[in-house]
């Protein structure tokens, strides 16, 4: 039974210009105590998806299909309801941990109330269990700090706390939106290997959104490809980084730099995303895959196995048989 | 702290001695004085004035004379009315200034702080438009329409409110203190709900929400403080306009406070007691503007830190 | 090696076509109808008090003895009825509304050429020049206007020119705030550091880079001034410290209203109609013009 059953979700906004569809159908599942990335370019949606589940988005956002967790659907849920969740058993955790902060309360106020008012605790018992958080989370000399300001910390520092936060009630979802982009490349690496260690120690399923190819690969066991508001391939990491087989993953991997290699240009992807508030009849990377064709233009390709490896999930009408596909050669 | 309160205090020596030094020439100007030799001034004021500002000195030491006088609170004297002081005159009507305007202004803060949070939090709907468009008829009419207006309304259509005089009792308060109110409740208004809005649309909003936190905790506890920034940030140049604002309110509903004293003063010309005033008037502002800024330091912990 | 190298770029169908700074402006300030309408009837009114007077029966000062306090009516064609010596309302709000108007154009003129100057000296000069300019204006600006505009008027004695010169005098501020935040970021843009390069002397410099592009931020806060201007010379008129016999103002005549108020309402309630009216529609199009050219700054 998994953790998370995502169905259809769709969302889209309704904004003065027209409605904007960030998200098109995207399904997935979650298990306890995995790790699953999802990977796509600005505007693929995959930060809209799982704001959705929890219940983040603007005013002016509208979700459809469903979102299974612990027997509730979190896209109908009363909002209060969602609250008893929201920071209990699902956490997420930003980007920006510099604004994502409130600059102007204590960092042991900011963890403290999630503790008085997820498990009632007091406020003593609260800032204790706050500074075993820092502890974990390798901050030295938590107490002192958990009365300072976020804008005494550094920026790896405070990414620490977001992190600390969001696991003081030992939830089962910890949903990481870009958690390493804003910070410098090292300060990245210590964050990530924080992640899995904390992953490994509390048991706790994580969803990490990246637009880093290496960061999802170094952290994931499962992976989602998104573009246009759609799940493109879906597979465990090793499948999908050696032997990616959907266009736009093979073209992502293609466009990474390889030190290695000795070409004078940078590969890239050429064209541009989807317009979200027209989203294409067929399947949205049409437009750019040179393997497309008329029906690829007309029919959305569903979601389905791959012939060549039934774990493999792929989003594409042109089949490959086995493989790899005859004529085309990947990177090693 | 301290450091910074001390700084902000330096800071506002320089303006309140521009303030002094061009009251002090403009002193100069007043018949009587070295540059005006048409207009007749009573022997008795005459002889107040070289007394408190020995007109016949040179010109550094009556300035010397000036700025001691300040020090030591005393503002002058009338140039019309030989039997008073400016101190004299000012304490008459101080206690009264200060009733209406405190009482205006602690009104003010509350209903209009309220109201922009409630508009705020429910924006764009049927409550938030109509505040929204009595915030901007306030801020538009001015204020001499509207107490005119209101006095037409509440004491000669309907009697229900005295006037003509003024005593400090709550029948002749009434609609002074409602036209004040009125002024600053629609600026107040539509700065906090501009600023609520901002700020409960800022990451660390999305983060508390993200927690499972409630709307009220969330509101009160993470919203506010920020929320109040530029509420407080407005309050500096809300002190500058109540000063205009309070002369117009006591002309117009015959108030004895500073603002009718200023004003007649300068219809008598009697220009020893607008200078007093002037700087009195001066030096509360700026004293009022550093206190805001403590305020801010108080508030918010990046500046203090 | 993967094929994407080598494909040609597929166009994308419908981009939009580019627009201009200008041109984005225009669009947005026409999508904003109060603004509009506000512009329409400022320049009626504009009109109603420039032409009106020329065209009405009676003048503002003639004293019709047959009808003294009249109230609003269609006799004797004082279609605004009469103060109490007679004379005709409706021409002595047109002829007031001149005043008011004229003093807010004429003391916008001022604070904008003190403003410009003084804004456009301290961003050029830069420094300590600068520094010391604009610690001048934040003193200033702690100060309450209305104090300086009583002081003056009590030792200047109150002439319509002085009138000018006192508002404008105390309404330069925000323009020379926004002036030199302008010249500070015009100096150091790459075209200015271009002509510089080519060798183009100062003077030319500021005249044909610098000061064109400064006209468009100082038209619009010049709109949003006269608007300040006008409600300061009403109310300094409203106390009794502004322009004296035989000429009028907008202000002046709520007072004489005020001052009746019992006897004959419409004396205060049309001045004030007509004033109330064209401080909102100025404001209108001022905010118009500043959402258009800088939607964030609000």
């Amino acid at each position: 039974m998994p953790l998370l059953q995502v169905e259809e979700l769709g969302v889209r906004f309704a904004t003065p210009d027209g409605m904007v569809h960030a998200v098109n159908g995207v399904s997935f599942s979650l298990e306890a105590g995995q790790t699953l990335g999802i990977v796509g370019e600005s505007g693929s949606g995959k930060s809209q998806t799982m704001l959705a589940l929890m219940g983040l988005l603007a005013h002016n956002g509208q979700t459809s299909g469903q979102a299974w967790f612990q027997g509730q659907d979190l896209l109908r849920l009363h909002p209060r309801a969602l609250n008893r969740l929201r920071g209990n058993r699902l956490a997420m955790i930003f980007q920006d941990p510099m604004t994502a902060l409130n600059p102007y309360l204590t960092i042991e106020r900011q963890m403290s109330e999630v503790l008085q008012h997820h498990q009632h605790m007091t406020r003593r018992g609260a800032r204790l269990r706050a500074i075993e958080l820092l502890h974990a989370v390798r901050i030295a000399d938590g107490a002192a700090r958990l009365d300072m300001y976020p804008h005494q910390f550094s920026g790896g520092m405070r990414q620490r706390v977001m992190i600390a936060m969001a696991l003081l009630c030992r939830p089962q979802v910890l949903i990481a939106d870009e958690p390493s982009t804003a910070l410098d490349v090292t300060v990245q690496a210590q964050i990530l290997s924080l992640l899995r260690e904390l992953q490994r120690d509390f048991g706790t399923a994580i969803v990490l959104i990246s637009h880093d190819l290496g960061v999802v690969a170094g952290l994931c066991d499962q992976v989602i490809v998104m573009y246009g508001g759609r799940v493109m391939e879906q597979a465990t990491a090793e499948s999908l980084f050696y032997r990616p087989s959907h266009p736009y993953t093979m073209g992502l991997l293609a466009a990474l730099p390889r030190l290695d290699s000795d070409a004078a240009t940078l590969v890239s992807i050429p064209g541009e995303p989807p317009d979200p508030a027209h989203p294409p009849r067929g399947c949205p990377f049409a437009a750019r895959c040179n393997q497309a064709d008329e029906q690829c233009q007309t029919l959305a390709p569903p979601l389905a196995p791959a012939p060549h490896d039934p774990a493999v999930l792929r989003a594409c009408h042109r089949a490959w048989e086995t493989w790899p596909p005859a004529g085309e050669r990947q990177h090693a | 702290m301290p450091g910074y309160l001390l700084r902000r205090l330096l800071g506002a020596i320089p303006t309140i001695l521009v303030v002094v030094s061009v009251c002090f020439l403009m002193l100069q100007l007043a018949p009587g004085g070295p540059f005006d030799s048409e207009r007749k001034v009573s022997p008795e004021v005459l002889a107040n004035l070289q007394a408190k500002y020995h007109l016949d000195q040179p010109l550094y030491r009556q300035y010397g004379y000036y700025l001691n006088n300040l020090l030591h609170g005393d503002l002058g004297v009338s140039f019309r009315y030989a039997d008073w002081s400016v101190n004299a005159l000012v304490a008459n009507a101080l206690p009264v200034s200060a009733a209406v305007g405190g009482v205006a202004m602690l009104l003010s803060l509350l209903i209009g702080l309220t109201l922009g949070i409630v508009a705020a939090l429910k924006q764009n709907s049927a409550l938030d438009y109509l505040l929204m468009l009595l915030g901007n008829l306030g801020s538009a009419v001015p204020s001499f329409v509207i107490g005119p207006v209101l006095i037409l309304l509440f004491c000669l259509w309907r009697p229900w409110l005295p006037y003509g005089q003024f005593s400090l009792s709550p029948a002749y308060m009434v609609l002074p203190v409602v036209l004040l109110t009125l002024i600053n409740v629609s600026t107040l208004g539509r700065v906090m709900r501009g600023s609520l809005i901002e700020v409960m649309s800022s990451p660390f909003i999305r983060t508390a929400r993200a927690k499972g936190l409630p709307l009220a905790t969330i509101v009160l506890r993470h919203a506010l403080k920020p929320a109040l920034m530029p509420v407080v940030t407005l309050l500096g140049p809300l002190a500058v306009s109540s000063v205009a604002q309070a002369v117009l309110t006591e002309t117009l509903f015959a108030i004895p406070g500073l603002g009718r004293l200023l004003v007649n003063g300068a219809l008598n010309r009697d220009y020893t007691l607008v200078l007093g005033l002037v700087i009195l008037i001066a030096i509360a502002t700026v004293l009022f503007n550093l206190l805001v800024d403590i305020a801010y330091a108080l508030l918010d912990p990046r500046i203090r830190y | 090696m993967c094929r994407f190298a080598d494909s040609h770029p597929t166009p994308s169908p419908d981009a939009p076509p580019g627009r201009s700074p200008w041109a984005n402006a225009r669009r947005r300030y026409r999508q904003n109808r109060a603004a509009q309408l506000s512009l329409l009837l400022l320049l009626l009114l504009g009109l109603a008090v420039i032409v009106g007077p020329w065209l009405l029966p009676h003048r503002y000062d003639d004293t019709d003895w047959s009808a003294l306090s009249q109230a609003p009516g269609w006799q004797g064609g004082h279609w605004f009825g009469t103060d109490d010596l007679g004379r005709d309302l409706l021409a002595r709000t047109l002829i007031g509304g001149r005043i008011s108007m004229l003093v807010g154009v004429l003391g916008t003129l001022i604070a904008v050429v003190i403003g410009v100057a003084w804004g456009a000296i301290s961003g050029f000069a830069g420094g300590k020049v600068d520094a010391l300019m604009m610690r001048l204006v934040d003193v200033m600006y702690a100060l309450p206007f209305m104090l300086f505009a009583i002081l003056l008027m009590t030792f200047f004695g109150r002439s319509l020119l002085l009138m000018f010169v006192a508002l404008g005098a105390i309404s330069w501020l925000d323009m020379a705030r926004i002036v030199r935040g302008q010249t500070l970021s015009l100096k150091s843009r790459e075209f200015v550091e271009a002509a510089r390069a080519l060798g183009v002397t100062r003077r030319a410099l500021i005249m044909r880079h610098i000061v064109p592009n400064l006209l468009g931020v100082v038209a619009v806060y010049a709109t949003v001034t006269i608007p300040n201007v006008i409600l300061t010379e009403s109310v300094l008129s409203f106390l009794g410290l502004g322009v004296q016999e035989p000429l009028t103002s907008w202000g002046v005549l709520v007072q004489e209203g005020q001052q009746n108020m019992s006897s004959a309402p419409w004396r205060l309630l049309i001045p004030a109609v007509f004033l109330s009216l064209t401080l909102y529609c100025a404001n209108f199009v001022g905010d118009g013009l500043r959402d258009a050219l800088d939607p964030k700054d609000r």
